[in-house]
């Protein structure tokens, strides 16, 4: 039936490309507001401040825009292929894309960034698995406390 | 599919008839005659698949009459009590609220102006480059302008969606509904600030150009 937190496969992507690319504009503004402003002389802090967000953020937004677009394409084509849903969807899904948007720096640069990105996503992954699974453990079915042989909820 | 319980259907389907007791009993048990039965096959009938399991008597409308199975699988389907309940927000597009809107609207500004930036600056390469230019050399050519155009658009595209949505999204707040104004006015706040730093005539363009782009878009979905 309909799930409410995540669209599937085809139109997610739109979904994390603009999710992403958000992301990157806005902490892309506030990241070269602060050192646009930090690396300006007094008196043009605010125009440098401004100037600096013009031109980097909207390059920090497509960065991460890109790789959240990349990694989503990747992360539903695997899971077509694969037909089932694990944590290697994601490594699998990282590797591809840290090579993917690599590859112009030649074929050692696509490598070394392929394996940093699965092995980021492998720790991103497990530290979930880590939350959820302390998470649970609060909820976890307890017995009940039994006195003469009759649960006292009963 | 290897059944670990007994033999095969073939064999069960075509059972020979019982040995009679002048003739020798000859049991073939190499490998290479299948048909010959041994005892233990011919002393009872294999049990064989349910018939039900098999794909053409597989009915997903016959699983659960209530379910509505049979219409096939309905992913884009949000229920109601997903929806934004924001008076006057319902429009042909299934929107969850402000940040749904922001995400496509930003990712479908942003591919699409990276896609449109992209076929130009494909274009751009290809007419650059000599004809008697090495495949190489012509495909750096057509990289670099492909990653000078197709990113510059698309940023742009992504910020000016990414603002409206924004500026839409506190309108919407603030007046607790939604209607063309709200899309008009985040459509002109965001062509100024654009432009905020070109001066006021290019401002005042900028901001007519989003405020009416902005109000067929709202015009557009509310009709349809």
């Amino acid at each position: 039936m309909a799930d409410h937190t995540r669209d599937p496969c085809p139109i997610v992507i739109i979904n994390d490309f603009g999710g992403a690319f958000s992301m990157g504009v806005i902490g892309g503004t506030i990241w070269h507001g602060i050192k646009g402003f930090r690396n300006s002389p007094s008196g043009e802090r605010r125009s440098g401040a401004i100037a600096a967000i013009r031109s980097r953020a909207p390059v920090v937004g497509g960065n991460f825009g890109s790789w959240g677009g990349v990694f989503s394409i990747f992360d539903c084509a695997i899971k077509g292929i694969r037909r089932k849903e694990d944590p290697f969807n994601p490594i699998l899904a990282g590797f591809c894309t840290g090579g993917a948007l690599a590859m112009r720096g030649g074929f050692k640069h696509a490598r070394n960034s392929a394996i940093t990105c699965g092995c980021l996503l492998a720790v991103f992954e497990g530290v979930g698995i880590a939350m959820s699974s302390y998470m649970s453990r609060a909820s976890k079915p307890q017995l009940p406390d039994m006195e003469g042989g009759v649960p006292l909820a009963a | 599919m290897v059944w670990p319980f007994g033999g095969s259907k073939r064999d069960t389907g075509s059972l020979p008839a019982p040995v009679t007791s002048n003739e020798p009993l000859v049991v073939d048990r190499a490998p290479t005659t299948s048909d010959s039965t041994t005892p233990s096959e011919s002393k009872s009938p294999s049990p064989e698949l349910p018939t039900f399991l098999s794909a053409d008597s597989f009915d997903v409308s016959k699983l659960h009459p209530l379910a509505g199975l049979d219409k096939g699988l309905e992913a884009l389907d949000l229920e109601d009590d997903a929806l934004s309940d924001l008076p006057g927000s319902k429009g042909f597009l299934p929107s969850r609220g402000w940040s749904d809107d922001l995400c496509y609207g930003s990712g479908t500004m942003y591919m699409g102006g990276l896609a449109l930036g992209g076929a130009y600056g494909l274009a751009e390469g290809l007419r650059q480059s000599p004809t008697s230019a090495p495949a190489k050399l012509k495909l750096n050519s057509v990289l670099n302008a492909v990653t000078r155009r197709g990113p510059f658009l698309g940023n742009s595209a992504g910020i000016l969606a990414i603002s409206y949505n924004v500026f839409n999204g506190l309108f919407d707040v603030y007046r607790s509904y939604h209607d063309a104004y709200n899309s008009i006015g985040a459509g002109l706040i965001t062509g100024i600030l654009y432009r905020s730093t070109k001066g006021i005539k290019p401002m005042a363009i900028s901001g007519a150009l989003m405020g009416t782009a902005a109000g067929v878009w709202s015009y557009l979905t509310s009709a349809i």
